[in-house]
């Protein structure tokens, strides 16, 4: 057989995806003394279309960090604007 | 469903109408977990926090830091929070930075990740989290030692799976060959056994093709867990299985080799096998 399997088995290729599900339904959680916990909170409503559809939203906002006006959004204006289903894979 | 809690030292009010003690400006968002025997300072090259203009510091105690930085709870409040949630984008780029910053200390040594959304009012209750869990937090930290966690994804072409292994099946030739010569009436019957019995072979299949994978890889990794099945596809098919292996640094040459090997042997029957990481041991801290 002479198919370049590096297409079929993608190594090395973080997707956002996967790595927002870690880190929003995974990790240590910590309870008792804790004072503020939005651990908790069901963040299945940041359903999976809708990430994938902000995901080159997050990447500027994430690639944007040194431009000043970062800080204007972070403090109050939403970084980007949703539509549904929006830029989603399908 | 919001769960945001209040709990533990609020400044006991003397007299029956003695003013509400004043809401603290901000709270202090933790990370992760580490050594502090490796981090006695903070280094320049540290990523950013959460929000723009509050660096990442260390809070120490039990020969434990935690990485934390302050995060103003206008924001990250009781009542903002929900609203900021709910706002994908803010939400999900917060969760990047998270991780971001947890990959920056993860990729130094071991540590204890924490999920997304950990705030404490102060530092103190920081030191008596660390102190109080510090037997613990040591012996994960241990286990978690020149490891690191890797995602395996298993898709599924069940158009594939059904043409190039199902069909094939010593059950259901026999069958297809009867319905090619039957009557009209027949093979309508015999069409809908078939698919039914295509369908639950197919069920089948994949459930063992899941199951060699999975044993497969566990013999070249430390530990295993299955993640949540969740509806999702791709041009390679539907996600069948979120597989998540603790692996040696020093063997990974090993479990990567394995997984090409199943992403091979099973490419013709229409699985397709993603491997992701190395990401910090999310799944594996309890």
């Amino acid at each position: 057989m002479s198919q370049d399997y590096s297409e079929v088995l993608d190594h090395n290729e973080l997707s956002l995806l996967e790595t927002l599900d870690h880190v929003l339904n995974r990790g240590l959680v910590v309870s008792g003394d804790i004072t503020i916990s939005v651990a908790d909170i069901d963040l299945i409503y940041l359903g999976l279309n809708v990430i994938l559809a902000s995901v080159d939203t997050i990447n500027r906002a994430l690639s944007g960090r040194d431009d000043p006006r970062d800080a204007e959004r972070i403090s109050g204006d939403p970084i980007g604007h949703f539509t549904g289903n929006g830029l989603g894979r399908d | 469903m919001t769960m945001t809690r209040i709990k533990g030292k609020l400044p006991r009010a003397r007299e029956k109408k003695a003013a509400k003690p004043r809401e603290p400006s901000h709270g202090t968002y933790v990370y992760c977990v580490l050594e502090s025997a490796d981090w006695q300072i903070m280094p320049d090259s540290a990523p950013e926090g959460l929000e723009v203009g509050h660096r990442l510091e260390l809070v120490s105690c039990a020969e434990l830091a935690a990485v934390v930085s302050a995060v103003p709870l206008s924001h990250y409040g009781e009542k903002a929070i929900d609203a900021n949630l709910a706002n994908t984008s803010w939400a999900a780029t917060r969760a990047m930075r998270h991780e971001q910053v947890v990959e920056f200390f993860a990729a130094r040594g071991p540590l204890i990740p924490l999920r997304f959304g950990t705030i404490y009012i102060d530092r103190n209750s920081i030191e008596r989290m660390l102190s109080s869990r510090a037997a613990e937090f040591r012996s994960v930290m241990k286990s978690l030692r020149g490891k690191q966690e890797w995602g395996v994804l298993i898709y599924c072409d069940q158009t594939a799976l059904v043409t190039n292994s199902v069909s094939k099946h010593a059950e259901i030739r026999p069958l297809l060959e009867r319905a090619a010569a039957a009557s009209p009436g027949q093979s309508y019957l015999l069409a809908k056994q078939i698919e039914a019995l295509k369908a639950k072979t197919a069920r089948q299949e994949i459930s063992a093709a899941i199951l060699r994978m999975k044993q497969a890889l566990e013999a070249s990794s430390e530990r295993s867990v299955s993640g949540p099945r969740e509806r999702r596809r791709n041009e390679h098919g539907e996600l069948i299985a979120r597989l998540s292996f603790l692996v040696q640094v020093r063997r990974f040459s090993r479990f990567q080799a394995t997984a090409e090997r199943l992403a091979k042997a099973y490419l013709s029957s229409g699985f397709h096998i993603e491997l992701v990481g190395p990401m910090p041991p999310y799944s594996f801290v309890g």
